[in-house]
């Protein structure tokens, strides 16, 4: 990874975002991929990793994220109780009504004990049944031989093998530690990596820590987690807090975070799994890098939340570090004395995506928040696919200089940087419960 | 009426005054009543929030004078009191306001 700045590795959510990655992904510092999604587009995955990260020029590194949470037991909220019934990876079909879906069945074949029994038996994986060398090395070796076995099989991919790098880490099989039981959860989690450290392999292995927000204001398990990874020592640590929102969380959480990366520092690679600026802006701190995907996933729960609306991909707002509603920005510019393109360009924006928006009239803007009704009987409007494709162009090149802009500051800098945002922008009425995170995130760096 | 991911909760057209009128109605919380008029300036000359009289004693009605939005009370009869009268937006963006125009109108 890059030592002179933090890495930014962008997910693949779907194959519908190939072109993002196909435009933008070399510059970025990596590509992870969902074991599910692998799992249920194997070819077309095989297929991108080809295009993006085979050796040679512009190659870019990439991880498999073999997701093994998801065969294990989970809280629901609705219910109010953890479940075991792995109804979480599982769908309604046509036919043959409630059914495991097919991308976690294939993966759970793929991946072995206990995971497949997982499957047969209709029951989750407890976190002691991972504990096994020959389960800890089906995962590494499931992640780092998938591609190469699916190119394999596929004639026209099949001479490009030699091409394609393996993964540059494995990650370690991990599942959810529940808040409720952090001290077994932990010493289970840190088993697991230490017989995933005893795996031979050229490959470095990473470990993956998903825990909960909860766990980043319980000092005990945060002691532990530190003392058990700095004894294991592994050569790179992924974290994931189901629930931890860099924008809403409170300044004790972020603090919590803030200081298990200064505590973790030195270890190595050290990667949020799913992070904002904030962990863009912890680097000097020792996160060395972030995930997310094309314009989302800065934050992610561990349960899938279900039935949704598409999302209306708001304009990512530089100055404050955060995404926010079209007419929200667009009402604030003449009071900002943002009146020409120029103006904007020079105080907002000035990618290449946001130049072409505009092209000479500031009105333009809201070209980013077109809108439509998506059907004859629809009486609610959605964004456009084409303003929320320029919305995400535009937050990947954002995100670019955002790296490159905290790899030259410090974070009393960048906090100074964030404070004056929020000088400027929370005078807006409109404005003030939108941008709060700034002062919150200014306070965790000063700390 | 939408705008943008909001719904306008009344939007009128006065053809004789040739002024758009918006409306935001809430029960209890006037802040965000007072958030999402502010947007709505943008495609309407006038815009107004309205809240019922139990709610009225609460509401910085000098903040609503500042921000050029108006203020009308609803009694339990259901009879309106204008508290406040809105002022001619100064965010008006007439492509907004003349296709809500063209939309009323066709």
């Amino acid at each position: 990874m890059n030592t002179n700045a933090p890495s930014v590795l962008l997910r693949l959510g779907s194959h519908a975002e190939k072109d993002y990655f196909l435009k933008t992904a070399g510059r970025f510092d990596g590509l992870v991929l969902g074991a599910n999604l692998l799992e249920s587009t194997a070819g077309a995955t095989a297929s991108l990793v080809c295009r993006l990260c085979s050796n040679g020029k512009g190659g870019i590194p990439y991880f498999v994220d073999p997701m093994t949470y998801a065969f294990g037991t989970y809280f629901d909220p609705e219910v109010g109780s953890k479940r075991a019934d792995l109804d979480w990876i599982k769908s309604d079909q046509k036919k043959a009504g409630r059914q495991f879906k097919r991308s976690y069945r294939n993966l759970a074949s793929e991946l072995g004990s206990p995971f497949g029994n997982a499957i047969g038996r209709n029951r989750a994986v407890q976190p002691e049944e991972m504990i096994q060398t020959g389960a800890v090395a089906g995962v590494l070796e499931y992640q780092a031989t998938r591609i190469t076995r699916t190119m394999e099989k596929d004639p026209e991919l099949r001479e490009f093998i030699g091409l394609v790098p393996p993964p540059a880490a494995l990650l370690t099989p991990y599942f959810y530690q529940e808040p409720s039981s952090p001290s077994f959860d932990l010493d289970c989690s840190l088993e697991l990596i230490r017989l995933s450290l005893e795996y031979k392999s050229n490959i470095p292995i990473h470990a993956v820590i998903c825990g909960d927000i909860r766990h980043l204001s319980n000092n005990a398990y945060l002691d532990k987690l530190i003392r058990g990874l700095k004894q294991l020592n592994p050569p790179g640590v992924w974290l994931w807090f189901s629930k931890f929102d860099e924008y809403k969380a409170t300044v004790a959480e972020l603090s919590g975070f803030r200081d298990l990366v200064r505590a973790l520092r030195g270890l190595g690679t050290l990667v949020n799994m799913h992070g904002s600026f904030l962990s863009l802006a912890l680097w000097r701190s020792g996160l060395t890098g972030l995930m997310h995907g094309v314009g989302y996933g800065e934050q992610k729960d561990v349960v899938p939340v279900i039935g949704q609306s598409t999302p209306w991909v708001s304009f990512y707002l530089p100055p404050c570090r955060s995404r926010l509603s079209v007419p929200n920005i667009q009402r604030c510019f003449r009071t900002l004395g943002i009146r020409t393109p120029a103006d904007f360009h020079s105080e907002i924006c000035d990618c290449v995506i946001c130049k072409g928006v505009l092209r000479g009239d500031i009105e333009n803007f809201k070209d980013f928040g077109d809108t439509y009704y998506s059907s004859s009987e629809s009486k609610k409007l959605s964004q456009t696919p084409a303003a929320a494709k320029r919305c995400r162009y535009h937050f990947l090149l954002v995100r670019l200089a955002e790296r490159d802009f905290v790899s030259t500051r410090t974070e009393q800098e960048i906090a100074a940087s964030l404070n004056n945002a929020h000088s400027t922008w929370s005078g807006f009425q409109h404005m003030k419960d939108q941008i709060s995170h700034l002062t919150r995130w200014s306070e965790v760096l000063r700390g | 009426m939408p705008f943008y991911e909001y719904r306008i909760d009344l939007f009128g057209y006065s053809r004789s005054a040739d002024q758009c009128l918006a409306i935001e109605m809430k029960l209890q919380k006037w802040q965000r009543a007072l958030q999402q008029a502010l947007i709505y300036q943008m495609c309407s000359e006038l815009v107004s929030i309205v809240l019922p009289s139990a709610t009225l004693a609460r509401i910085d009605v000098d903040a609503l004078r500042r921000c050029r939005v108006g203020l009308i009370g609803v009694y339990p009869s259901g009879a309106c009191r204008e508290v406040v009268v809105p002022r001619l937006s100064s965010e008006l963006r007439m492509h907004y306001r003349n296709a809500y125009i063209e939309e009323l109108c066709s």
